[in-house]
């Protein structure tokens, strides 16, 4: 479970270049759930997911993940309760090492990595691969910098589910992919994440993609949520309604 | 035969350091200019306890704890000091040429009244082995360190920072591992060059990273290196190759003061084919190229 209140970020805070990035953000996506993100290009969305995964300061408010406060959990802790898929998919990936052994690095992901030999193949990790379509044969030993964009998406969204955490953020993952593989990887993560009641908080400016996802939306604007549509409201229409909304407003 | 096994020698001895030089460069991502500080140390560390009356066994072990200590303070000054990854093998560099000279007591020390680990009477051969035991034994164990949960870490910590950080882990942690492993392995090779020569010397560690990386680099030309072990006997080979190169050079009646010139023309080379090598998107390596 996300609990956010009253949250505020602010960039280069207490010069005369401040900018509030997030203002007095309230939210709460019970545990299992889905929720989408939505609104102009510098709203915040992006931002909220930065500050769950602590790569920026709260400011103001409190975020607490699990019931715990987000400034309290040790790295480790975090690591295995909060993992993010960014646009930029080899922001999770080494990039000359083996899919193999990108893989393998999830397992010990919120852990000590110990001085044991790592156990590439274990089968939950050729399971993922078959999953996500990745050729356990010719693609696992392959570097990860000489795939196609399509693949490494692949094997990123296969190394953040081996991970298992109880929040996964989306940021736009599928916005550099081609109209089969991104729908088609959005499905299996959406599959996975109900299997495991995964909370995911995804941000999106595909209208495809909110109406596929049949989530609650909150609409950004300004740093601020300035709505919310419940799930029974989402569709093209309102979707497109709200965003002109959002875009007319700035 | 005569040149072939004199490379050998000198071979194996750089072989370790150039794999300290593939912890460093390759797999933490670290330009280290330790390295020319940290090979003396050794060296000076080694002499000083062989001519005290030490075992020379001991005087390598004592090497490598000196010279992990050397990678540490570069790492720390890098990683919570804030100081410039460069800037911070420097200060360490040259930290370290004043400590040599404390160490030593005098620009050199002199191995030929002591009981040193190739004191006379031992035979090449022996020589030999005890040399590529070390080569072997430093090889596997980065081998098997690399193949385990830490090690894939520690790669992917030169490869991607934030990788590391969204695991719940600390970057500065696994570079000071990192440059503590690379430099013990430097100042253990500086250690057996002294105990090979029968003396230590201030300026020894002198252009020893020019060395190292056009050995790198040359050894990584022959063996492409698609995987951790074809790096690491990429170091191996290269150093190898680079020493015999040198001796046949030598013996042909090149001035030995155009050598340095000579390696950095070539080392030059290597670095400028090796890119267009990754512009071309033909490069197989792994690891991180920091240069």
């Amino acid at each position: 479970m996300i609990e956010i209140d009253h949250a505020g970020v602010a960039y280069n805070r207490g010069t005369d270049r401040e900018i509030r990035a997030l203002v007095d953000i309230s939210l709460t996506v019970p545990g299992g759930t889905w929720l989408t993100l939505a609104g102009p290009n510098g709203s915040g969305k992006s931002t909220l997911l930065r500050l769950l995964m602590r790569e920026v300061c709260l400011c103001e408010g409190t975020v607490m993940l699990g019931g715990k406060a987000l400034a309290l959990l040790s790295a480790r802790e975090h690591a295995a309760t909060c993992q993010i898929i960014d646009q930029d998919v080899l922001h999770n990936l080494a990039p000359t090492m083996t899919v193999e052994e990108n893989l393998s690095l999830a397992s010990c992901t919120g852990r000590r990595p110990r001085f044991r030999l790592a156990r590439a193949r274990d089968e939950r990790l050729r399971h993922m691969a078959n999953e996500m379509e990745l050729d356990v044969d010719t693609v696992l030993r392959r570097q990860v910098r000489h795939l196609s964009g399509g693949q490494r998406a692949r094997v990123a969204v296969a190394k953040q589910l081996l991970i298992d955490s109880h929040v996964l953020l989306l940021d736009e993952f599928t916005s550099a992919l081609d109209p089969q593989v991104g729908p088609a990887l959005l499905t299996r993560v959406r599959e996975v994440a109900a299997s495991r009641g995964t909370t995911v908080l995804m941000v999106t400016h595909d209208l495809g993609e909110m109406v596929a996802c049949q989530a609650p939306v909150a609409f950004f604007r300004r740093g601020r949520v300035f709505r919310t549509l419940a799930t029974n409201d989402v569709s093209r229409d309102t979707l497109r309604e709200a965003f002109s909304e959002a875009v007319n407003c700035e | 035969m005569d040149i072939l096994l004199a490379s050998f020698e000198t071979g194996g001895v750089f072989a370790i350091g150039v794999l300290g030089l593939v912890m460093s460069f390759r797999i933490v991502g670290f330009p280290d200019l330790t390295t020319e500080g940290s090979f003396t140390t050794g060296a000076a560390v080694s002499a000083l306890l062989t001519a005290g009356g030490v075992s020379a066994a001991l005087s390598l072990v004592a090497a490598l704890g000196v010279g992990a200590v050397a990678g540490v303070m570069t790492a720390t000054l890098n990683s919570k000091g804030g100081i410039n990854r460069l800037l911070a093998g420097i200060i360490t560099m040259t930290v370290l040429y004043t400590i040599n000279l404390r160490i030593m007591g005098a620009p050199n020390i002199s191995l030929l009244q002591a009981d040193s680990l190739f004191a006379r009477g031992t035979t090449r051969a022996d020589r030999l082995a005890v040399i590529w035991l070390l080569v072997l034994a430093f090889t596997t164990m980065m081998l098997v360190l690399l193949k385990t949960e830490f090690g894939l870490f520690l790669r992917a910590s030169g490869e991607n920072s934030l990788l590391l950080k969204r695991a719940g882990l600390s970057v500065a942690a696994f570079t000071i591992f990192g440059l503590a492993i690379a430099n013990a392995a430097i100042s253990l090779s500086g250690a057996l060059l002294a105990q090979l020569q029968g003396f230590a010397d201030i300026g020894m560690g002198m252009g020893l990273i020019v060395v190292a990386l056009a050995s790198l680099l040359i050894g990584e030309a022959i063996v492409s290196p698609r995987n951790v072990l074809r790096l690491l006997l990429a170091a191996v080979i290269g150093a190898l190759i680079y020493q015999l190169v040198l001796v046949v050079a030598l013996r042909l009646g090149i001035d030995p003061r155009d050598l340095k010139l000579t390696t950095g023309i070539l080392l030059a080379i290597a670095v400028v084919v090796r890119r267009r090598l990754v512009i071309r998107g033909q490069d197989e390596s792994i690891g991180v190229t920091p240069l």
